[in-house]
């Protein structure tokens, strides 16, 4: 690796440890006029109310609920798309997201390697798709890792995933 | 025996009875146009797709990462109403961000999304949106409706059984053609939809498909990793609008639910270390498309 690259990744460290870690640390913006709950249910007592674009700290989220955090210090519950990510405006590096970032500060190395990963230039269009020649062995090879039903059984069992009879939406319940 | 003539006669009746109302309601050109594909042409569709899509990226070379992605994939897929699908799922080997559902169970995420992701729920939502493609078979009909509308059923399945024939390539071809245009709007809906019911059943927390679509309404529209997910998909500000309008307070009993971040993150820590790219065949072009 050469000295240049060390650098960066020297400073991206730093630059991640100093982002203030609340949860995963995020930066986060309103996305329209709202209340803030004090709790993550809509029955609950209105904290403060926050105006569009009003700069917030996302803390954590509970399924559809995301804690946040005020510049002013309060603390309290919006619904998950009231909320956006960043201050609103959209960035234009997607390598930003995600675990590439979340590694990038175990080691240099890691770093290294998922950075390179997510900012590469190898794309997947639409032309190169249809143009591709067809690669059949490719398909053969997903036999492979395919998995039967047992095994998926067995998966969930092994990491507590229960499965739960939950009917879908009200909205599509007709085609039952 | 006069019982069971009575019988036949009623089925007969029945079945000469039930097509000449639909024609009537439906129109004659239509009712054919959709009759069903037989599984066995709609998995060969898929299959050859696929193919497509593997010839211009290739499957990351990590079996260990292949096999955790089917393990995942399969138990959302459990929780449909066609469990029996060969369902198959794989991760190709692009920064960019998107993933497919082919017909017939063929699934397919790119590392780029992938690398996106926080925790096994985002990565159960993900694969349960193209579970839900598949399941509803919302590609096969875009692809019929759009490339292979005059060609008649018994025509096609004949047609997919012709492996490596003119014939068969026509249809494959025809096939990527549509798919790679994308889906009506709604079904993307619609499997957005089906895809947090699906998650909630597989036992996590449903929420992870609608924070991975908060996270791509940050990005930039002109990133060149997502303009093909961006052509194919509406925005997805808007999905998540339309996702969390229609789910309301419905799925809120099952927030609590696991999210499988630390098994997640563990996996994906090791793929990184040991993360090589896989090299792409030379030539990606089809020299004998007609
Ligand atoms: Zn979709």
């Amino acid at each position: 690796m050469d000295n240049r690259k060390q650098i960066l990744i020297w400073i991206l460290g730093a630059w991640l440890l100093a982002t203030p870690l609340t949860g995963f640390g995020e930066a986060g913006s309103a996305r329209l006029k709202i209340d803030m709950r004090e709790q993550p249910s809509i029955d609950s007592k209105v904290v403060t109310n926050i105006n569009k674009k009003q700069k917030l700290d996302i803390i954590n989220r509970l399924g559809s609920w995301v804690h946040v955090k005020t510049e002013d210090s309060k603390t309290g519950w919006l619904r998950l798309h009231q909320v956006r990510i960043g201050d609103g405006r959209r960035k234009n590096n997607s390598g930003y997201f995600g675990l590439g970032r979340l590694f990038g500060s175990f080691s240099g190395k890691q770093a290294n390697k998922g950075i390179t990963a997510a900012t590469g230039i190898r794309g997947l269009e639409a032309a190169q798709i249809r143009d591709a020649k067809a690669d059949h062995t490719a398909v053969k090879a997903m036999d492979e890792f395919m998995v039967v039903a047992t095994d998926a059984l067995s998966f969930a069992e092994k990491n507590q995933l229960i499965a739960t009879k939950v009917p879908y939406l009200k909205k599509d319940r007709k085609r039952e | 025996m006069p019982g069971a003539l009575i019988r036949y006669t009623g089925l007969l009746l029945i079945m000469l009875l039930v097509p000449a109302n639909s024609y009537a309601l439906f129109g004659l050109e239509k009712l054919k146009r959709f009759k069903p594909i037989s599984k066995k042409v709609e998995i060969q569709m898929g299959q050859g797709i696929a193919a497509k899509i593997l010839g211009a990226t290739p499957l990351v070379n990590d079996p260990e990462l292949q096999q955790y992605v089917n393990r995942v994939g399969k138990w959302v897929a459990l929780q449909t109403e066609r469990p029996n699908l060969p369902w198959h799922f794989g991760v190709i080997d692009t920064d960019t961000i998107n993933a497919f559902a082919t017909p017939g169970g063929y699934i397919l995420i790119t590392r780029g999304l992938l690398m996106m992701l926080r925790d096994e729920s985002e990565l159960a939502g993900i694969l349960a949106h193209e579970i839900s493609h598949a399941v509803r078979k919302h590609v096969l009909r875009t692809i019929r409706k759009q490339s292979l509308a005059d060609i008649g059923r018994k025509r096609l399945n004949k047609m997919a059984e012709e492996k490596g024939s003119g014939n068969y390539k026509y249809l494959v071809n025809s096939s990527t053609e549509a798919f790679s245009r994308g889906l009506d709007k709604k079904d993307e809906y619609a499997a957005d939809r089906m895809g947090v019911v699906l998650a909630a059943r597989a036992g996590y927390e449903p929420f992870g498909m609608a924070t991975v679509l908060q996270r791509l309404s940050a990005i930039n529209p002109k990133d060149t990793k997502l303009t093909l997910m961006f052509n194919t998909h509406p925005d997805p500000d808007k999905r998540l609008q339309k996702l969390m309008e229609a789910v309301g307070t419905q799925l809120d009993a099952y927030a609590k639910q696991p999210r499988g971040k630390e098994r997640f993150q563990k996996i994906m820590k090791a793929h990184i270390a040991r993360y090589v790219p896989t090299k792409r065949k030379k030539s990606v072009f089809d020299d004998d498309i007609w």
